[in-house]
């Protein structure tokens, strides 16, 4: 692993679109094929119009759309509205636009950045950070606010943008990063997990798809050889399509897992990896589930988990920065954690993987259809435990929410249940 | 000096454990146990090194040599019985004869802390249709040692720690301390331990992505290998009880840190005798995974051909890893399900390992997260006089 841990094989590469025409990094022929070069390529690439994605304009035609220019628009740190800074750049790339087709032989106009996936070979020309940031958030409007109402747009959006994120556990992790991503829009993230994905993953893991079920049969050493499975990592999936979302996004992947050998790098950076403001933990190893949370403590870090426990979805955010002596579990002491732990990890009884489950997540943590596995009632077709996807879905959401709330000031809620066989809802 | 002389009071006192109480003899009481030089090697020779040989593990601790003695020619012939070979985990006899392996190593290593050389030789006609499972009771030879006096003779204190070192030895099937890395001297001694140009390649895995990978075929495959009703029922019927002292083949549940209860239960779970949970065979399977992810190293011995002389081998290879890592007091526990699985062992050659290899066996070096996981109570041993043929 690169000490870089923001590069990995399908990262999109992300080239200013000014400096590619420039330097010829980009430059086009006549019948609009690309030729890409790059040191992350070796050989230049050519790019036929067939894959390549001009949305610089459709983007900003979309901002127009969306944008007012009514006296309540938010008003920039600048002194003038959004609106207004919209309008300004509106009416340059348009002019840049119109130049560039009048202009023998230029088929883009200096402005936005290349993206080139290169997974699929496919080119995208986005607008500049700023614009496509505010397309990806602008229909959340001012829904999220600090609790005194005091912060203007551009601030809050300041604050979550630079909020850090580290997930660990792509798999319902993969929701409350979605969850994250569209309340938040962070610039930085980070996300581990050693696990490839698999069929019995697609109920659950956002952006998984047939495409990752194996790497392409290219990857083969032998191309004919059906047990040759090469399988996707899904930290880099995750990471990867997110990046197709918003490609100024860094994404500090540790696709082997969080240890305790790079758990504190994980959480407090290093070189250019930033320290985290929260740590989402959605793992299955449950000797990391504990040691990220000690750790997190130790260091201030808040822990978020989400749960999908059958029909109920369920929040936890331990502020291990406002209570640098809050318990490791839900209301229980460190010491019986780590006994239910140490059982747990020796004893081959199936009861004490339970009694450590409830350790984390509360006494009853399972009811309905959700206990009768638990309890082996009736039919049970599956032998690992039962996640119901929409329930994932809802976890993520609440997951965004919550952090976002949380990150701008809102209290936290040690545990928020949804039960939506009920519709109920229980805030502890 | 006997077991409980040397600090092993973890055995238990009983008949089917009497293997673990073998005294480590000086040279001298070792000579005199041959006072009418009537062969090269003795009788009483010979039987206190085939101790030694029994110690070695085997495949669901079914110990399925046997023994045949040539005194006049210096040779101890190695049988495979192959009604001890199990028909649903062990369909080729392949595990059979790298448990013999292992048992032919334990004897040559022994042989030699007396000066005595030993050279293996399998028999040139073993094949893989000589070894299947069997309800016949007529053994199937294998190969024989060929014993030569003479050879040099290490001293006391090497001697001492070579044969207590295969006293001591268990099969470890518990959860490592991950934070454990393989020291210098014992990659040294692993290096050093095969032949560099021999049939038998030893690899290990020592990064968190290689050992998850190794570990997330063994769950693949261990749970399908689970999921077979006749493998359920047959390791339900090898599961013994903890409190079961006489049964000198089996593995207890203790061995895997099962209590009482959870042995008895779970025996009857696989044997369909009651019901078993839905994610029984599942967490069986991840507990694999767990001791693998939790270990120093992931190793594989692997070989280019497939041939059943091949499969003895790797029992002598790993024992030789085995005993290495326990001189260093690092544990091993052996996971077979990748090499027992087609599909999975498919998978691991083009996927893990180097072109055209296949893996032969699979193990985990590491040291147990909690101590008293390496002083488990050893696996019981029939009496040798009934592992010797006429």
């Amino acid at each position: 692993m690169n000490a870089d841990r923001s590069h990995y094989a399908w990262r999109p590469l992300l080239l200013d679109a000014t400096h590619a025409h420039r330097t010829g990094q980009v430059s086009y022929d006549a019948r609009g094929t690309v030729r890409l070069c790059h040191e992350g390529l070796g050989q230049p690439v050519q790019i036929p119009a067939e894959r390549q994605y001009p949305c610089a304009f459709p983007t900003l035609l979309s901002l127009d759309k969306a944008l007012s220019n009514s006296s309540n628009s938010p008003r920039m740190r600048s002194g003038g509205t959004l609106r207004e800074a919209f309008d300004h750049e509106y009416q340059g790339y348009l002019t840049l636009l119109s130049k560039a087709r009048e202009t023998p032989g230029v088929w883009e106009p200096d402005y936005g950045s290349y993206v080139y996936d290169r997974r699929t070979g496919e080119l995208y020309l986005v607008a500049p950070e700023f614009w496509h940031h505010l397309a990806l958030l602008t229909s959340n409007a001012k829904l999220l606010t600090d609790p005194a109402g005091v912060l203007s747009a551009e601030e809050i959006r300041d604050r979550l943008a630079q909020t850090v994120v580290g997930f660990v556990g792509a798999s319902l992790g993969s929701n409350v990063i979605e969850g994250v991503v569209r309340e938040m829009r962070p610039r930085v993230a980070k996300l581990a997990d050693p696990d490839y994905l698999e069929a019995t993953n697609l109920n659950r893991l956002q952006h998984g798809s047939l495409r990752y079920l194996s790497q392409p049969r290219a990857c083969r050493n032998d191309p004919r050889n059906g047990f040759e499975t090469r399988f996707v990592s899904k930290a880099e999936l995750v990471a990867y399509e997110n990046q197709l979302v918003d490609p100024y996004m860094c994404w500090h992947l540790y696709p082997e897992g969080v240890s305790a050998d790079n758990l504190d790098r994980f959480l407090l950076g290093s070189g250019t990896e930033p320290r985290l403001d929260y740590v989402v933990e959605e793992c299955d190893d449950v000797r990391i589930k504990i040691e990220v949370r000690r750790r997190a403590r130790e260091y201030g870090i808040p822990v978020f988990m989400a749960s999908d426990l059958g029909h109920r979805s369920q929040a936890q955010l331990q502020d291990f920065a406002a209570h640098p002596t809050a318990p490791l579990g839900f209301q229980i002491a460190d010491s019986e954690l780590f006994a239910r732990l140490e059982r747990c990890m020796t004893s081959g009884v199936r009861e004490d993987w339970f009694r450590l489950a409830s350790g984390l997540l509360g006494e009853e943590f399972a009811v309905d259809e959700y206990r009768n596995w638990v309890d082996q009632v009736g039919e049970q077709p599956t032998s690992s435990i039962p996640q119901s996807g929409a329930v994932a879905q809802l976890s993520g959401a609440l997951g965004g929410k919550l952090l976002a709330l949380h990150r701008l000031g809102h209290p936290a809620f040690e545990r928020v249940i949804i039960d939506t066989r009920r519709l109920r809802m229980t805030v502890d | 000096m006997v077991a409980a002389e040397i600090g092993m009071h973890d055995t238990p006192a009983r008949r089917a454990f009497e293997s673990w109480s073998l005294p480590l003899l000086d040279l001298e009481p070792f000579g005199a146990l041959n006072a009418d030089r009537q062969y090269r090697v003795s009788l009483a020779q010979a039987r206190y090194l085939l101790g030694f040989s029994l110690l070695a593990p085997s495949s669901h601790n079914t110990v399925p040599q046997a023994y045949r003695l040539d005194l006049p020619h210096s040779t101890i012939e190695l049988w495979l019985q192959r009604d001890r070979v199990l028909p649903a985990s062990d369909p080729t006899g392949q595990q059979a004869l790298i448990s013999l392996g292992c048992a032919a190593e334990n004897l040559v290593l022994a042989a030699a802390q007396y000066g005595i050389g030993c050279s293996w030789q399998p028999d040139a006609e073993l094949a893989w249709n000589h070894v299947t499972p069997s309800p016949s009771p007529l053994p199937v030879r294998v190969g024989q040692l060929q014993l030569t006096p003479g050879a040099p003779i290490p001293d006391t204190e090497s001697r001492h720690a070579t044969l207590l070192t295969m006293l001591e030895r268990r099969t470890v099937r518990a959860e490592f301390d991950s934070a454990q890395r393989l020291p210098p001297t014992l990659r040294a001694s692993l290096d050093s331990a095969l032949e560099p140009n021999g049939p038998i390649t030893l690899s290990w895995f020592e990064s968190p992505a290689e050992k998850f990978a190794w570990s997330k075929l063994d769950e693949l495959a261990s749970k399908h290998k689970l999921e077979e009703r006749a493998f359920q029922r047959e390791l339900g019927d090898w599961l013994l009880p903890n409190e079961d002292e006489r049964s000198p083949r089996g593995m207890r549940g203790r061995e895997f840190g099962f209590d009482d209860a959870l042995t008895r239960e779970l025996s009857a779970q696989l044997r369909g005798e009651v019901p078993m949970a839905v994610d029984q065979l599942a967490f069986m399977a991840r507990a694999g995974r767990v001791g693998l992810c939790s270990a120093s190293a992931v190793c594989v011995l692997s070989s280019h051909d497939q041939a059943a002389a091949t499969a003895l081998a790797v029992g002598h290879a790993f024992q030789r890893c085995a005993l290495l890592a326990r001189a260093l007091d690092f544990s091993c526990a052996v996971h077979t399900a990748v090499c027992e699985v087609p599909h999975a062992q498919a998978m691991s050659q083009a996927t893990l390992m180097p072109a055209g290899m296949t893996p032969r066996m699979i193990f985990r070096l590491g040291k147990p997260r909690r101590t008293s996981d390496a002083s488990r109570p050893p696996s019981s041993r029939p009496l040798l006089d009934d592992l010797l043929l006429a």
